[in-house]
């Protein structure tokens, strides 16, 4: 049973990694918190959704609906982060991510209906090796959450765009007197943050066979918890930080008790915030005031 | 110049509140009836909230073609209580102050209705609800009705349920709020009297919990031969699409009545054979039932499942209960009417004990795409 629950906290543990990037990277490069984050994830797991409908192959289905979400991303930058954040207000810009958030979920109410629908993109098959049982969907989020952050790994670490990305992190007003484009910077940073999160979406989406549009909130909370617990900010932290509260939530429901399953990422969070407050691989730094 | 126009500002407001508030004053004895309703319309149970309320407006209808009550047409103030207690507390404020709404009919969630039944005692208004079962308003108030049946009674059927279908070990699941709950502890109060073993209990948070695995691989573990789930459609569709994926393919699954409705078949081949039980279906051939279910369908397309006709039942009784009335309508004059009322409505026998009803509930069984009676 041990091992089980394991699987299934990794395979969860995936998915929140690979939300919790986005989180990671808007934060490592702005300094601000992306809460609509979670909800643009929402809007491309719709996407998903209608194109499933439609009938289109599932791998041209995910590659579309990730590419509207990364797209749905970059605009949400530049409507309600680019205009206000040359005023350099902090707190300006956390009310409109919060308003966005809102605003989408209430949008994607209005336009898909509140309930909760079916998401049979690929059809189930289970495995059993020994005790333990393993569907076709866990292996796919495994294979795909890998291959994702692969990818990731070569653009930040081996592209020209991503040296400029994390020159951007290290300051951006020294990148910019080095004729980097930062504007444009921010915008992939968040479109590949989308991406990311689009394929989540649509990942999750199916392995639970359900889409609705508040999905993005407990997602994204965890998500959050996932890149604070790693450091946020730190590529190889948000990753860590999404394993790890995949699997301790899934420990904690099978052995402590399942009702408590939504908190254990949040208990987990204050403490590593009390003990080590930049997280596990986060840089120690004091924010001048 | 400035501080001109903000008193100009504020003067206009002010006079657009004032005149406002005078075209919300309705007259008291003629003109229409205003009977207040409080469910669901927007959030995940939002598509039964609708169900009911096109069932309750369907009597509605139905009364008012008919002539009214003494002459008065009856008119909806329909209210959105996002399936939350908090919402819910402050429609029954509002309905509870304005003091042309003489009944209510509300409430989805029994959390909910608790938030409500002390507002309504207060002030005397009587208000029927289809659907909160659980077992706590049974004497709670004089002021508070229902069409379906307690908890208690649910529970100790469901049991009766599973000790037919021939488990002996069961894993009981429950939703984590007072339905869920209340439906639990009679359930296993009875299965234990029937000696079915309850090899595990688990938890789920209504609206939220979407992975099941943990709760399915500790039940696998268990070795339950059964589930027993205390909940609504959407978790238990959800548990029924992943079950084969933690060891329980081959584990059957019973629910409360919470299920009894079309809308699980949105889950396909995954809830075949799922049992629940039920007060109402469209199959019963009586004349009283086949009407309703032909009104229905000319109305919206389709037939009529239990929430709506226990719905169709409350709106009914809490008509029926205004046109005993003699003189003037009061809301202390219905609730007369409500406590000694005998109506027989398309779910059975409307008569209040307690505010409790007793009715024949049956047994079903998902068979493709469709509730059969269990025999």
């Amino acid at each position: 049973m041990f091992l089980q629950h394991l699987l299934n906290g990794i395979v969860i543990g995936g998915i929140y990694a690979m939300v919790a990037l986005g989180y990671s990277m808007v934060y490592g490069v702005l300094q601000i918190v992306n809460w609509a984050h979670a909800d643009v994830l929402m809007f491309g797991t719709f996407i998903g959704l209608i194109l499933t409908g439609l009938g289109l192959p599932v791998w041209a289905m995910v590659i579309i609906a990730a590419s509207f979400t990364a797209v749905l991303g970059m605009s949400v930058e530049k409507i309600a982060y680019r205009p206000i954040k040359s005023a350099n207000r902090k707190m300006a810009v956390l009310v409109s991510a919060l308003g966005m958030s809102t605003f989408l979920q209430n949008l994607a109410q209005l336009i898909f209906g509140s309930s909760t629908k079916p998401f049979g993109a690929i059809e189930k098959e289970n495995y059993q090796i020994g005790t333990i049982m393993f569907s076709n969907m866990q292996v796919i989020i495994l294979i795909i959450t890998a291959i994702m952050l692969i990818i990731l790994y070569i653009i930040v670490y081996k592209s020209k765009m991503g040296v400029a990305m994390r020159a951007c992190s290290v300051s951006i007003e020294n990148a910019k007197l080095m004729g980097i484009n930062t504007n444009r910077i921010i915008s992939m940073t968040f479109g590949i943050g989308a991406f990311m999160a689009g394929i989540a979406g649509v990942l999750i989406g199916t392995y639970y066979s359900a889409v609705y549009p508040t999905m993005g909130y407990l997602l994204g909370m965890k998500a959050f918890a996932a890149a604070i617990l790693g450091g946020i900010g730190s590529i190889s932290g948000a990753v860590a930080g999404g394993f790890v509260i995949g699997i301790i939530e899934s420990l904690g429901a099978g052995y402590i008790s399942s009702g408590y399953r939504d908190a254990y990422a949040f208990i987990v969070m204050i403490i590593i915030l009390v003990i080590r407050p930049s997280g596990i691989f986060g840089a120690k730094h004091i924010d001048k005031v | 110049m400035k501080k001109k126009v903000s008193i100009k500002i504020i003067a206009t407001v002010m006079a657009t509140v004032l005149l406002m508030s005078g075209c919300g004053a309705k007259s008291a004895s003629d003109g229409p009836i205003y009977v207040g309703t409080s469910f669901p319309l927007t959030g995940s149970v939002a598509a039964d909230g609708k169900l009911i309320v096109d069932a309750i407006q369907l009597a509605v209808d139905q009364v008012n073609e008919a002539g009214g009550i003494g002459g008065r047409t009856i008119e909806l103030v329909s209210e959105d209580d996002q399936a939350t207690p908090a919402s819910s507390a402050s429609i029954a404020n509002k309905f509870a102050e304005d003091e042309s709404i003489l009944g209510v009919l509300t409430s989805y969630n029994s959390s909910c209705g608790f938030a409500q039944v002390d507002v309504f005692k207060e002030v005397g208004l009587p208000a029927i609800t289809p659907v909160c079962t659980n077992p706590g308003f049974t004497g709670l108030s004089d002021y508070w009705y229902r069409t379906c049946a307690s908890d208690a009674y649910v529970g100790s059927l469901g049991a009766d349920l599973s000790n037919k279908i021939g488990w002996k070990k069961v894993a009981l699941l429950y939703e984590n709020d007072d339905y869920g709950l209340g439906i639990a502890d009679e359930y296993k109060a009875r299965a234990e009297e029937l000696g079915i073993e309850i090899t595990t209990v688990q938890t789920f948070v209504y609206g939220e919990t979407v992975d099941f695995s943990t709760i399915l691989t500790a039940v696998a573990d268990s070795g339950a031969e059964g589930m027993f789930v205390c909940g609504l459609v959407t978790e238990t569709g959800l548990l029924c699409e992943q079950k084969a994926s933690y060891g329980c393919a081959d584990i059957g699954v019973a629910g409360a009545d919470g299920l009894y409705s079309p809308a699980l078949f949105e889950y396909g081949d995954a809830v075949e054979g799922v049992y629940t039980l039920g007060g109402f279906t469209a199959k019963n051939d009586t004349e009283v039932v086949q009407a309703f279910v032909s009104a229905y369908k000319e109305a919206y397309g389709e037939e009529p499942g239990n929430w709506a006709a226990l719905a169709y039942d409350a709106a009914m009784t809490m008509f029926e209960a205004m046109k005993k009335v003699d003189g003037e309508l009061t809301r202390e004059k219905i609730n007369e009417q409500l406590q000694t009322i005998a109506y027989e409505g398309v779910t059975g026998m409307n008569q209040f004990v307690d505010g409790d009803v007793e009715k024949q509930y049956l047994y079903f069984t998902a068979t493709n795409g469709d509730w059969e009676i269990y025999e």
